[in-house]
């Protein structure tokens, strides 16, 4: 049950950041404390930041570093366009595979009502 | 907030650590992880300290972070990737993955020697000849190390000398000595600091690990520290946008020359 569960959580870290940056900028370690609210995630920092860096690196993400006051610049992170269209999908995939399931569980994988 | 050169020092001393795990990730990808991480220690601090922030307030927060380790183990990041085998080399021969071996130790030479080449061009630019330093031609194995720049006697201070700059960064933590982050000609070129606490710059004089402007009255920090043997000095920018707009000083990296006598050079000063 917990290999399961880690890998679920693994699976959705990509898609629950994204889903959080569509409400608009943030950084790292406001993600991360946002993240924390949802306990299941069981979110950490060693997590949080290579995935950002990824997410980034793959197109999904901009950041743009603006001053903070408690120290060094902050590197605040957004979706580009190709990150929207991400995350539009992922949502599709994830509302139809929640519906499949849910019918699964109910004994009709056929889509009877 | 303006953190004690010691807080600074256990910060730059975790990063440093954390560092060491993350060979797997590109320069790039390492250089983000580490200044999310430095934020998150800061924003964290400011948090919950309302006046300056204490030394167990620090540790508190970095032992409430992942250890080091976390980032080459979370099965996120490639390093865990990069230990697996793939199938079609499980099956290799020998005499074919020893092949392969020879090959890529031979391209690690020769971009070792491409490093030290470029490593010794950039050094002739200096107005001191400074020992090249083969310790640097492995990248993100360094260690930052804080090295102590007060409470010892003037005469002892690691600050006296001359250092040569090199970069222009935007944290300790993003220096890194293979790749210099500062593409342009850099304003300052060199810094010396004397015993009696003058440097060879006349506005500039220097005590403990401060340097002290005589016309905006202003301080900057100095912090040495020690990467893959070979120290640094960085010394914090107070530019215009630090004194009006109070923006957050970038820091000049300097290295340390280690004089040699050039023959040449010597014996032209005499004869002219």
């Amino acid at each position: 049950m917990s290999t399961w569960v880690t890998q679920l959580r693994k699976g959705l870290m990509e898609f629950c950041i994204l889903n959080l940056l569509q409400h608009g900028e943030s950084y790292g370690y406001e993600i991360l404390q946002s993240l924390q609210q949802v306990e299941e995630l069981v979110v950490t920092d060693s997590t949080v930041y290579p995935i950002l860096s990824r997410l980034r690196k793959d197109g999904y993400l901009k950041v743009q570093v603006k001053p903070s006051t408690s120290g060094p610049p902050r590197r605040y992170f957004s979706l580009t366009a190709l990150g929207q269209q991400r995350v539009l999908e992922m949502n599709i995939y994830w509302n139809n595979l929640q519906s499949a399931i849910e019918k699964l569980k109910q004994g009709k994988p056929n889509g009877e009502s | 907030m303006n953190l004690p050169i010691e807080l600074k020092a256990r910060i730059s001393e975790h990063i440093s650590h954390v560092r060491d795990h993350l060979n797997a990730f590109a320069s790039d990808e390492q250089r983000e992880i580490l200044d999310s991480i430095e934020t998150h220690i800061h924003d964290a601090l400011a948090i919950r300290s309302e006046e300056d922030p204490t030394r167990e307030q620090l540790e508190i927060i970095i032992a409430e972070m992942d250890p080091p380790e976390s980032y080459g183990s979370n099965g996120f990041g490639p390093e865990q990737k990069s230990k697996t085998i793939p199938p079609s080399q499980q099956n290799e021969s020998p005499g074919r993955r020893w092949g392969k071996t020879n090959t890529i130790i031979l391209l690690a030479v020769i971009a070792l020697i491409i490093v030290a080449i470029i490593h010794l061009q950039a050094e002739s630019t200096a107005d001191q000849v400074i020992e090249s330093d083969q310790a640097e031609a492995a990248p993100y194995e360094d260690r930052l190390k804080p090295a102590t720049t007060k409470a010892l006697a003037a005469d002892q201070s690691p600050i006296i000398g001359k250092w040569t700059a090199i970069d222009f960064v935007s944290s300790v933590s993003e220096f890194n000595p293979t790749h210099t982050n500062w593409e342009g000609e850099l304003e300052l070129k060199s810094i010396q600091f004397f015993v009696d606490g003058k440097t060879d710059k006349p506005w500039w004089t220097w005590k403990d690990n401060r340097l002290l402007h005589s016309v905006d009255q202003s301080e900057a920090e100095l912090l040495i520290v020690t990467v893959n043997q070979s120290e640094y000095l960085f010394m914090e920018w107070i530019s215009g946008d630090v004194l009006i707009n109070k923006e957050k000083p970038q820091y000049y990296v300097f290295k340390r020359n280690t004089y040699k006598v050039d023959q040449n050079i010597t014996r032209k000063s005499l004869h002219e």
